[in-house]
């Protein structure tokens, strides 16, 4: 791939080409200003049936199970996955499949050190990070869910309103200011939702809704529809308070088409996760086009940023390494230049590259780091599952992977005690939370109970689990008791999913790791990653509790499994499991990597200023994710949209 | 595999999945998963195995008049261990699995553990994925693969009957 370089050079570097990149490229693009993308992955396949097929043969499939890099190859003695070395490759990525590796540098990508704890009711405990990320062309978003909800303005005042983990720079005048930008990003996006249900949603929140979105406005799209198992928990979730919140059920706004538009209508393939097939679902490859049709914008795949070079405090360039084939050996190298630099690149390769550019005179630490804030603050949603089993059928795994969630506890006074959460309802039913349809067929076919179904399983409140009392425990069926077994069980698995809002911990945090490597010969990720405070944890109680709640109003058997306690050391050490008030949980990724170089109001304690502007060098930006200075609850997607549209306006502004 | 018995692989894999044999095998069957998977079923056993397998259920099939309805019950025979071995019965079982799942399984029984032991499976392609029984037993669609159109999920499907009776 040759860059034509223009005439007076490029106006904007910027690097990653995810939904940030692509919309701060386009919006420069149509502005006429020359911007050069530096992705380190492989470009948009000519077809997105490449990547189908490799999910379709996937063994596993995690959110990343379609995309290059490979996941798994043959299994062998001490690697039964069959993952490959992360040395071995010129953009390895973490996945989930190597969480369950994560003390082996030899399968996991990122290096974590040995644990330190010496029980698991220790705070201290350090855990594996529980969600990944994709290096391709069209980033991590070609894996989001699509659920586009904005972040609550309480979201912007956490310390002041609770005195819990930081404000946004600027506090609730943040939020106003984003405000327009959010009903710019859900134009982007193209969200489909109703005005009403949202209208509806804010009230509960003292939150003025024509002040969210003017006397006019309506969403690009009608909403989806709901599905047969959301109108279940909204006839019955509304007996329910917590924390005195009355629950409800609210259809959520959703990045894929109601109807056809310039993308294809949403079919319901009920995989937005890891791969939508027909494109329905937003991902950045759409913005991504549109900004290469502008005609001032180019991009160089397989290009991965090396190092930021400063002169004085300006930047002056980005190096970056070029190869070939995932495996092969650096093809080039070279200099990216521009006036303004803007990193793109996620939540973990971004803070590896600044701490990488360690080579600067005067900056020792890395670039943008004079605060020492750089790849601190790693956060996520972190998630408790519930799953059960309705009365009556709901058809799980039919339509959209999400389609509702319960809102109403996303805010309130407990805030000063407690995280908040969404709860996302699951369509798909026990896939995420039990790997079904396999175990529950396993456990039928050969006579196991790893689904608890055909055992003798009991539940917290004393239920037996057995999906059928007239058959012998371990039953192995076949022919069309085998048939009306499995039938019965699927169409009515329920799934909740709560994303707790984790907060800003300096101490976890993204490290150079000083031992391994990539191929190109690059440091890998060291990380380190606790849930310490109280806050969070007592987020999980208040999940687990009222989930039980919602399962008995639904008439409801749960059989959300009790995680074993923790391991603590070997190579088998427990990844996510943790004990807090005498009970053991687990947590999941939400997919939401989030606050390794956030904003803030004072370049002492933050990377970026409320501009998203390094405040060491005036000509760098940064966006995503990681600017995000509190995780709140609604999943980031849309918060990231609206904060690159703000930074593609202020990088405007500056070159003039 | 040298033996030809593809009629009785069909009419053992009737009775074993608790799908009709238009479901097994489609009068029009373009992607014709049915050699696919008879083929795993040899190759993933001991030499001998799979043909020894299909000699018992035909010679069961035939003495009781080859009367099709009678597959579910000379597979129940065969896994309560009339003239079959503990193996052979695994073997059985196992093909289930690979009609549902599309994967052939390899199974790590454990009698001292509360779960009965753990089942891994491999996927042979992209065709016997999207093909599993499973997705049509749930009244539903392969993830990632489906023929219905918009706003589907927010009705009751056709009854399981027409799932298990028709080809996809």
């Amino acid at each position: 791939m040759s860059i034509a370089t223009p005439p007076g050079g490029f106006d904007v570097v910027i690097v990653g080409s995810g939904i940030s990149g692509s919309i701060i490229a386009y919006q420069l693009g149509k502005a006429g200003k020359k911007v050069l993308i530096l992705e380190g992955g492989p470009p948009v396949p000519k077809s997105r049936e490449a990547y189908l097929q490799t999910f379709f043969t996937a063994n596993a499939k995690t959110p990343e199970s379609p995309y290059p890099p490979v996941l798994q190859g043959a299994g062998s003695a001490g690697n039964p996955l069959g993952q490959p070395d992360p040395a071995t490759l010129n953009t390895p990525r973490y996945t989930v499949l190597q969480i369950g590796a994560w003390q082996n540098p030899k399968q996991c990508y990122f290096v974590y050190g040995a644990q330190a704890a010496i029980a698991a009711t220790d705070p201290q405990m350090t855990f594996a990070f529980g969600s990944s990320y994709e290096r391709v062309a069209g980033g991590t978003t070609w894996h989001w869910l699509g659920t586009s909800l904005m972040h609550l303005p309480n979201d912007f005042q956490l310390k002041t309103k609770y005195g819990q983990g930081v404000d946004w720079p600027g506090g609730i005048a943040f939020y106003n200011q984003l405000l327009p930008y959010y009903r710019a990003a859900s134009d982007v996006i193209g969200v489909s939702s109703d005005r009403d249900p949202m209208v509806d949603l804010y009230k509960t929140f003292n939150v003025q809704p024509s002040g969210v979105y003017g006397p006019n406005y309506d969403f690009p799209m009608p909403g989806i529809v709901m599905s047969l198992n959301d109108a279940l928990y909204q006839q019955k979730v509304t007996s329910l308070k917590v924390d005195g919140i009355p629950l409800f059920v609210t259809p959520t706004p959703q990045g894929r088409n109601s109807r056809p538009g310039k993308r294809r209508q949403c079919a319901g393939n009920t995989n937005c996760i890891p791969i939508c097939p027909i494109q329905a679902k937003y991902d950045g490859t759409v913005t991504l086009a549109e900004a290469l049709q502008t005609g001032n914008v180019q991009i160089q795949y397989q290009t991965v940023a090396s190092n930021i070079r400063l002169s004085g405090s300006q930047v002056s360039g980005i190096d970056y390494l070029t190869y070939d084939t995932q495996t092969g050996p650096v093809s080039g190298r070279g200099t990216a230049v521009g006036k303004r630099y803007i990193l793109a690149a996620h939540a973990i390769e971004t803070p590896k590259l600044l701490l990488m550019s360690n080579g600067n005179p005067g900056f020792p630490n890395g670039v943008a780091n004079g605060s020492g804030q750089v790849g601190r603050n790693l956060m996520d949603h972190v998630m408790y599952l519930a799953w059960g089993l309705a009365k009556d059928p709901i058809y799980a795994f039919r339509g959209p992977l999400s389609t509702s969630g319960i809102e109403a506890a996303r805010d309130g006074a407990f805030r000063s005690q407690r995280a908040a959460y969404r709860i996302e309802i699951g369509n798909e039913g026990w896939n995420w939370a039990a790997n079904d349809p396999n175990t529950t067929l396993a456990d039928f076919v050969f006579g196991q109970n790893n689904s608890q179904l055909n055992g003798n399983s009991v539940n917290a409140q004393g239920q037996k689990l057995r999906f059928d009392p007239n058959l012998p425990a371990f039953s192995q069926l076949y022919g069309s008791k085998l048939v009306q077994t499995l039938n019965g069980v699927y169409i009515r698995q329920l799934r909740l999913g709560y994303l707790i809002e984790q907060l800003p911990d300096p101490d976890n945090r993204v490290t150079l790791s000083t031992q391994y490597k990539d191929h190109l010969g690059l440091p890998r990720p060291q990380v380190t990653y606790r849930i310490r405070e109280d806050y969070v944890r007592n987020a999980f109680v208040s999940a687990k509790q009222v989930s039980t709640q919602i399962f008995q109003a639904l008439g409801a058997t749960e059989y959300t499994m009790p995680p074993a306690d923790a391991v603590l050391s070997g190579s088998g050490a427990s990844s996510s499991t943790f004990r807090y008030q005498g009970q053991n949980f687990v947590f999941y990724g939400a997919g939401h990597i989030i606050g390794t170089y956030r904003m803030g109001s004072s370049a002492a304690n933050s990377v970026l200023n409320a501009r998203q502007q390094s405040w060491d060098h005036e000509n760098l930006y940064m966006v995503g994710s990681g600017v995000f200075p509190t995780t709140a609850t609604a999943n980031p997607t849309l918060t990231i949209a609206a904060l690159a549209l703000q930074a593609a306006d202020n990088v405007l502004k500056d070159l003039g | 595999m040298v033996f030809d018995y593809m009629d009785y692989f069909v009419s053992m894999s009737v009775g074993l999945t608790g799908f009709s044999s238009d479901a097994i095998a489609p009068q029009l069957d373009t992607i014709d998963i049915k050699s696919a998977y008879l083929a795993a079923f040899d190759e993933n056993l001991p030499t001998g195995m799979a043909e020894q397998i299909l000699e018992r259920y035909k010679t069961l099939f035939v003495a009781g008049g080859s009367k099709p309805g009678s597959e579910e019950q000379i597979v129940g025979q065969m896994l309560g261990g009339s003239g079959t071995s503990a193996a052979q019965i695994l073997a059985m079982r196992q093909l289930i699995f690979l009609w549902y799942a599309g994967a052939w399984p390899t199974v790590q029984s454990d009698g001292n553990s509360s779960t009965g032991g753990q089942t891994f499976s491999t996927v042979l392609s992209a065709d016997s994925y999207t093909q599993g029984l499973v997705w049509r037993v749930m009244q539903s669609h392969p993830m990632g693969s489906t023929t219905y159109n918009y706003g589907y999920w927010a009705s009751n499907p056709p009854p399981l009957s027409a799932y298990l009776e028709n080809p996809v």
